[in-house]
């Protein structure tokens, strides 16, 4: 415990680089003309499907949720999955345990930051979940089973999980994940990074031995829950229990949902859409302006502490301000009760958070994605060249301003009119026809302002207070 | 229940033809990039760093991709400029001023910080599509 406490008290005092130090270049604002271009469509839209909305018909719920196509995944291929998982989070923490500590002098930075969270998101929602294959803590788990197997059948204990507790573990790890990405100071120092996976890798597999693999992967193992929420986005769904299967389904049907989310998940979706609104708020004029109000723009003695109390603040209130909206447009519906409704509306928010990250994300994907390449060669920062990519420069023209802002307004319009589709398929799976259309005003009018405030965040220059 | 099939199939067909027309256009406009025409006066741009911050109101720098920038710098005392993305490093001198000169050839929006005991943003380069 005390060792606990001293690597977490380390993480939160050690200064690392300065924030943002993985972005070398931000995206231009959206013009104008952009701004209103998906303001426009995104109203338009929301009364197109409102006006040719008619399907009453409950079997088709059905009948979108029944795959297309599918079929086992060969044996080889699960366990070269596997392998490369577990191989990679070892690499990235030996890298950061004893590479190089700089930023871009090693690879576990922009391995975790980069190409994991943001690039593994973007795969999960629009190809599938492929976490379920290359989760490296599931790989361990399941080889060491294999490899007691002799002595034990189960190296799980299979605790009584209580029933109470629900998905709230994910909910509390994803708040103190968010937190490291986005607040904690030393967030890019390679050290810290292998440090809190090494605490994260220990209090997985202690779930894991207490309450089995699959109960923890459900309610706690923040990856497995925050990437299947993206997944239940994809056309390909993939199952890792047991033997592994690949199933196809139109694309976003996953978030229609027969039987309601419980509260738990309910929380935790509106909590990962309110932190991928708070992400981008952090770097608003707007944002700016209230901190440097608050702290002052004058260097001063715990400047930092103020600013990152305030970050957290704003982490915090952000989901529950979308909460409480989100619970008034349900409550609004005029059905009860409103818990039960409140876990089947949830996910048609989904497609909007999910446009908002593509947009948001897109171009530091593809130019802070690039320093793999010559990160790959040289993982540690001892001046290797494995696969003669070390002098490999990046280029940051890879993708034009132009291009990313057809493509926001491209994602944010699409992602709304999937957003829309969705509450109206779910509404009138569950409401009469009368009800159903009633039900999605409220609605309608929540999924305008969220995507509203996407568009308006991307409207905005990025921007860091002036404090420090 | 057929037109209510052919109604919900025909969104999912809008929304298809406009993301392919959207995607069509996003690719012809991404690659779109006329040639420099001639070969333009530089814009030029004189900043003047009074301890670490920098003095005057300009708060963004906005050129155009193509263009070719030149920033004088003075400072009072010395300061390690960086400007990111360009990845352009430069030692301003109370006595030394200095130009960064580079050409414009890669849009967005990149900081230009001084690199001392802390980083800190002085002003921001925008660089536009034509």
């Amino acid at each position: 415990m005390r060792i606990v406490a001293a690597a977490l008290f380390w993480l939160v005092t050690m200064r690392g680089a300065a924030a943002h130090a993985l972005a070398q270049r931000y995206d231009l604002p959206l013009p104008l003309g952009f701004f209103l271009m998906g303001a426009g469509a995104a109203v338009a839209v929301s009364f197109v499907v409102l006006a040719l909305f008619r399907r009453n018909d409950r079997d088709q719920l059905d009948a979108a949720l029944r795959p297309r196509l599918q079929g086992a995944i060969p044996r080889f291929i699960v366990l070269c999955c596997r392998a490369v998982g577990g191989a990679l989070l070892l690499l990235i923490v030996c890298a950061g345990l004893f590479g190089n500590q700089s930023t871009f002098k090693n690879i576990a930075p922009v391995a975790v930051w980069v190409v994991w969270w943001v690039g593994l998101s973007f795969v999960c929602a629009f190809i599938g979940n492929v976490w379920v294959l290359i989760n490296p803590w599931t790989a361990a788990f399941k080889l060491a089973q294999r490899m007691a197997a002799p002595w034990r059948n189960d190296l799980s204990l299979r605790w009584q999980y209580p029933a109470w507790l629900g998905a709230w573990p994910a909910c509390a790890l994803f708040l103190l994940l968010a937190w490291f990405e986005l607040v904690a100071p030393g967030r890019d120092v390679p050290r810290n990074i292998a440090l809190a996976l090494l605490l994260y890798s220990a209090l997985t597999w202690a779930g894991f031995v207490c309450y089995g693999r699959e109960l923890w992967c459900r309610n706690a193992e923040v990856f497995s829950v925050v990437f299947g929420l993206f997944g239940r986005f994809a056309p390909v769904r993939f199952e890792g229990n047991g033997r592994c299967h690949w199933s196809l389904r139109p694309p976003a049907v996953g978030l229609l949902t027969r039987t309601p989310l419980d509260p738990s998940m309910t929380a935790f979706t509106l909590l990962v859409l309110g932190t991928v609104t708070v992400d981008g708020l952090m770097e608003t004029p707007a944002w700016a302006a209230v901190v440097e109000q608050l702290i002052g723009v004058q260097p001063s003695t715990g400047a930092a502490a103020s600013y990152m109390a305030l970050q957290t603040a704003l982490l915090v209130t952000g989901p529950l301000v979308l909460a409480a909206l989100y619970l008034t447009a349900v409550a609004l519906m005029g059905q009860s009760p409103v818990t039960k409704l409140a876990g089947q509306f949830v996910l048609s928010l989904v497609p909007i958070a999910i446009a908002y990250h593509l947009a948001h994300y897109f171009s530091m994907l593809a130019i802070a994605g690039q320093f793999i390449i010559p990160l790959a060669s040289d993982p540690f920062g001892y001046g290797w060249d494995l696969f003669g990519t070390m002098l490999y420069r990046i280029d940051i023209g890879l993708v034009d301003a132009r291009f990313i802002w057809y493509l926001s307004v491209a994602a944010i319009v699409t992602g709304h009119i999937i957003a829309v589709w969705i509450g109206h398929a779910t509404a009138y799976a569950v409401f009469d026809a009368a009800t159903a259309r009633r039900s999605q005003y409220p609605m309608l009018v929540l999924m305008v302002g969220y995507t509203m405030l996407s568009l308006w965040i991307l409207a905005q220059p990025i921007v860091e207070p002036a404090i420090k | 229940m057929i037109v209510s099939r052919m109604r919900s199939g025909m969104i999912f067909h809008l929304i298809s033809a406009g993301w392919l027309a959207v995607s069509g256009l996003m690719v012809v406009c991404g690659n779109w990039c006329p040639a420099a025409a001639q070969v333009a006066e530089p814009k030029r741009f004189d900043l003047r760093i009074e301890n670490d911050r920098l003095s005057g109101d300009l708060k963004v720098i906005r050129v155009r991709r193509g263009d070719v920038v030149e920033i004088n710098w003075s400072a009072n005392r010395r300061t390690v400029l960086h400007l990111h993305g360009y990845d352009i490093e430069t030692t301003v001198e109370p006595d030394k001023p200095r130009i960064m000169s580079f050409t414009a050839r890669a849009t967005g929006r990149f900081p230009i910080e001084t690199h001392g005991r802390q980083h800190s943003i002085l002003i921001y380069l925008e660089v536009y599509p034509p």
